[in-house]
């Protein structure tokens, strides 16, 4: 536990270090986030005003979206991190010392992931507070209820993303895989079929569903029932399992393809 | 104590052998260096001493154990430039990869403090490697092997590509981590001279076999007894000359017949070849071992023109 706790500290202290000392790249990509969200936000009031959908509705709308809109950053982080630090990692010549380890490599790529994307969960946080600061709009969203289930659920999302990055040690170039993968992860958080068992073995649905259902119906993290953290608990170990074993195997691949490190 | 042993290690991508059925191994605390032109199997077999790549058969153990199993034991610094996070500094790279192993604390950092002052890195140690000079890099990027305070290092070309004073300053370093550490270390390269001043034993490889396998002492000296110089008063005469050649020995003839060099297999030949040369009343002014070096000795396993 201790070697993880050294092991998340070191992470998260390189990610501050490079968000620091890619200064212009970190407040460029806050910028453009600001401004797109701003035209977002204004161009969804005046929709809404022409169509004269009253401001309460309006409000529903916006959170929804906001909520959509944070939930797509932190998925789009999760399946990607560990398939984009490899090749990064691999073309800096450090691959090699992260497997020099006795921490498993999945499980250093996954701490990894863990550490950004607590990173990108507070920027996206402080994003939003800086939003509705500036546009007066204060929305009602119980934080908790959102990252609960989040917390829950990412891991089908890192299972997802360990398979991307296991193709990732052996191909190399997986772009395009990653950009096709993106389009099926929009649906996932975009549609929910009514079928629980549907919903529950599809990964990461079942609880962005529940994500939404508290965002509409205005419940909280407590009334979901136990087998509703069941199913999502149950789907996040599923894939997140899946994810470890395709990972594994790819990593043998590469070991015996000579190609851990070559790029 | 065998540190390192490899067991009939071979390694093929497809037809081609890039290891070769090698054996060798290397006690605690020693050094030991792997030659051998490009191409001939040193990354491959560094990098499968390390379970970077899994070997089509033969066995590795570090200390006596599975190699898989014991990565705690072993540091490597890989070939090529980097090895580094270039936007950290070089205190934040040991601490990182103290904690991708799991360590850390206030231990490590005071480690860590103790290896940037030892490599005269204190004052740049809170300078992004980016800005940091070649030679500089690599000495962090050897510090990184230490940082662990592994048993084992494995070297992978250390000093490829440096500018002379690097390359005298990383010789420096190494030479300190032999004197002073007591680690078990495995370097491959392309430079004798490293070898000759700090490696006590050496494999040569070529094309994934091993051509030789000793200390570079005993390398040294099998080859110092091969070639004798004769430095003459007067040149031979072609009578002499016709002479000698039938003695049965290699003779060479060289500067007009001034100098006689001769490749015998013992030393007590050259008594023989004095006597004979003293029946013809021929005088020498100086006998000396050809000089060996290294490069010599390697060329010459490594072309095959010695068996
Ligand atoms: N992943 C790989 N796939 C196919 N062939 C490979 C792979 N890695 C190495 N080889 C080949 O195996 C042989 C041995 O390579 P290796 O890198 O071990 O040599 P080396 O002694 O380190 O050479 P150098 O001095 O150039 O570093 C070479 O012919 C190389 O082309
Ligand atoms: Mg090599």
């Amino acid at each position: 536990m201790k070697k993880i706790y050294y092991l998340f500290k070191v992470s998260l202290e390189k990610n501050v270090k490079e968000l620091y000392r890619y200064k212009f790249n970190t407040i460029s990509n806050l910028l453009i986030f600001y401004i797109l969200f701003m035209v977002m936000f204004s161009g969804l009031k005046s929709f809404g005003m022409s169509l004269g959908v009253s401001p309460l509705d309006m409000g529903e709308n916006l959170e929804g979206f906001i909520v959509g809109y944070f939930l797509w950053t932190i998925i789009m982080v999760a399946y990607s991190d560990i398939a984009f630090s490899i090749i990064d990692d691999a073309s800096k010549g450090t691959l090699e010392q992260l497997n020099m380890s006795n921490i498993n490599l999945s499980q250093i790529l996954v701490v990894r992931s863990i550490s950004n994307l607590l990173i990108e969960t507070i920027f996206s946080i402080f994003l939003l507070l800086i939003i509705m600061e500036t546009t007066g709009h204060w929305l009602e969203i119980n934080v908790l209820s959102i990252l609960i289930p989040i917390f829950i659920g990412v891991f089908s999302i890192l299972g997802i993303g360990l398979m991307c990055g296991g193709l990732a040690l052996i191909f190399k170039r997986v772009q395009s895989l990653l950009n096709i993968i993106q389009y099926f992860l929009i649906v996932l958080v975009a549609t929910f079929p009514r079928s629980r068992i549907i919903s529950g073995l599809l990964p990461f649905n079942y609880a962005a569903g529940s994500i939404f259902s508290t965002m509409m119906g205005g419940c909280s993290f407590r009334d979901f029932s136990a087998l509703d953290y069941g199913i999502m608990a149950g789907n996040s170990l599923l894939y997140f399992i899946i994810g470890l074993f395709v990972f594994n195997k790819c990593v043998k691949v590469a070991k015996c393809r000579g190609l851990l490190g070559q790029y | 104590m065998e540190a390192i042993e490899v067991n009939e290690l071979s390694k093929y991508y497809g037809n081609l052998k890039a290891v070769d059925d090698i054996s060798f191994s290397i006690k605690k605390g020693e050094i030991c260096g792997i030659l051998g032109p490009n191409g001939s199997g040193k990354t491959t077999t560094i990098k499968c001493i390390c379970n970077l790549i899994i070997p089509d058969s033969g066995e590795i153990k570090i200390f006596g154990e599975d190699n898989k199993k014991s990565m705690e034991y072993i540091s490597a610094l890989f070939e090529g430039t980097r090895n580094l996070y270039w936007k950290l500094t070089p205190r934040e790279n040991l601490r990182y990869f103290a904690g991708i192993r799991g360590l850390g604390g206030k231990k490590v950092e005071r480690h860590i403090d103790e290896l940037l002052d030892r490599f005269n890195l204190s004052d740049k140690k809170d300078t992004m490697v980016n800005n940091l000079s070649r030679g500089m890099q690599q000495k962090v990027a050897i510090a990184m092997t230490l940082v662990c305070d592994t048993e084992i290092i494995l070297l992978d070309e250390p000093t490829l590509g440096l500018d002379v004073q690097s390359h005298i300053d990383i010789k420096e370093v190494l030479m300190d981590i032999v004197s002073s550490m007591n680690k078990t270390i495995l370097l491959s390269t392309h430079d004798m001279n490293l070898v000759q001043d700090i490696c006590k034993d050496v494999v040569i490889l070529n094309k994934g076999k091993i051509v030789a396998q000793d200390s570079v002492g005993a390398l040294m000296d099998m080859f110092r007894s091969m070639t004798y110089e004769i430095v003459l008063t007067e040149s031979l005469s072609k009578d002499d000359e016709k002479y000698l050649s039938n003695l049965g020995y290699d003779f060479y003839f060289v500067n007009n017949g001034t100098k006689i060099e001769v490749d015998i297999s013992e030393v007590n030949e050259i008594y023989a070849i004095i006597d004979s040369l003293r029946e013809k009343s021929i005088f020498i002014k100086e006998i000396k071992q050809k000089d060996n070096n290294f490069e010599r000795i390697f060329l010459n396993i490594t072309n095959g023109e010695v068996e």
